[in-house]
């Protein structure tokens, strides 16, 4: 039965990708981004869903869906197992500015994408932290980044009460739309591991998970 | 609201439009267009956020038909410009391909096809 559904799925998303080509208007652009947006990775075609992009985007410049679908799109390409990660810059709660790839060059990282008002977020993120202790010289590391809004008084409270010794960064009122190139933008955060060479290991990794791969690599 | 705002639970981001004996009116200037959604306020709090209304405001008019939160597949809106080019498109989609739809998912179960129904007409 799975197998079926599956396969009239599949007919109905290229009926409609072969009605965007035909209709390059808002309403096409529209149903390009439900597909990206509420679809699970496995079920986008992702070079069809790079053409209908292609074609949308040529029609109508200047529209903010090019970027918001662009960047999803990127991420449900690269954001796999084998893939690249995505680079960002963002401060600190002094202001500098980071840039993640300057930040985790050579070195195999978590990429930690959370919010102090994300309880399962945190309750991760601090066992996470006698994995960077005991690992940090060993060539790992951790670069957080908390997604707030309004204020940053919330993150200076989680930080201060959490305790976490690296370096986290703050996206605030989704400014530089993070959570977006990262395809987390409905959800509070998302774990990013990758080696060395920035390739994810795997994009949404468990404490447990990061672990046990350190240990593979580091012990 | 836009649909990335609820999907976010931004919720923050959304024009609130008061209704007066049944009716409502409300001028977009200069917003650019995109799709929005439109909700009643006390149904966000009962999950029903996910399966608003969809709408473009396109033309001089937009015009809503709306229902209870029980009654929500009787839901309408009506326009021209993009609001009919959704309508069109979920019409033919709905020709070619709602009967099997129904059949596959009904078969695979009851609940879920009788949902299918209830939120044919907010999907787009």
């Amino acid at each position: 039965m799975a197998e079926r559904i599956k396969a009239h799925e599949k007919l109905v998303q290229q009926w409609q990708y072969g009605y965007m080509a035909e209709h390059p208007d808002l309403h096409s652009y529209s149903l390009l981004a439900n597909d990206l947006f509420f679809a699970s990775q496995s079920e986008i075609d992702i070079p069809l869903a790079e053409r209908a992009l292609a074609a949308l985007s040529a029609a109508n410049p200047g529209h903010p869906y090019n970027q918001t679908i662009g960047d999803r799109l990127n991420a449900l390409k690269y954001l796999v197992p084998g893939g690249r990660f995505v680079d960002f810059s963002a401060p600190a709660i002094n202001g500098t500015m980071h840039t993640l790839s300057e930040e985790i060059v050579g070195k195999v990282a978590v990429i930690d994408l959370w919010a102090s008002w994300c309880g399962p977020c945190r309750i991760n993120s601090e066992k996470m932290i006698p994995l960077y202790e005991k690992y940090k010289d060993k060539g790992f590391t951790v670069v957080g980044v908390a997604r707030e809004f309004k204020t940053t008084d919330a993150f200076v409270k989680a930080v201060e009460s959490d305790g976490y010794p690296w370096l986290n960064l703050i996206e605030l009122d989704d400014r530089g739309v993070i959570w977006g190139k990262y395809a987390a933008s409905n959800s509070a955060g998302r774990v990013v591991l990758v080696d060395e060479n920035g390739r994810v290991i795997t994009p949404d990794a468990k404490a447990e998970e990061i672990e046990e791969y350190l240990s593979s690599r580091f012990d | 609201m836009k649909p990335e705002d609820a999907m976010n639970r931004n919720i923050d981001r959304r024009f609130v439009v008061p209704v007066e004996d049944g009716k409502f009116e409300f001028a977009f200037e200069g917003e650019g267009m995109e799709k929005y959604q439109l909700v009643f306020l006390d149904e966000i709090s009962q999950g029903y956020l996910s399966v608003s209304l969809h709408f473009f405001p396109d033309g001089d008019v937009v015009e809503f038909t709306l229902y209870d939160a029980e009654n929500r597949d009787k839901n309408k809106v009506d326009g021209v410009g993009l609001n009919r080019a959704m309508n069109d498109f979920e019409a033919e989609k709905e020709r070619l391909f709602g009967e099997e739809t129904e059949k596959l998912y009904g078969e695979l179960d009851p609940r879920r096809a009788r949902w299918r129904r209830g939120s044919r007409r907010m999907k787009s």
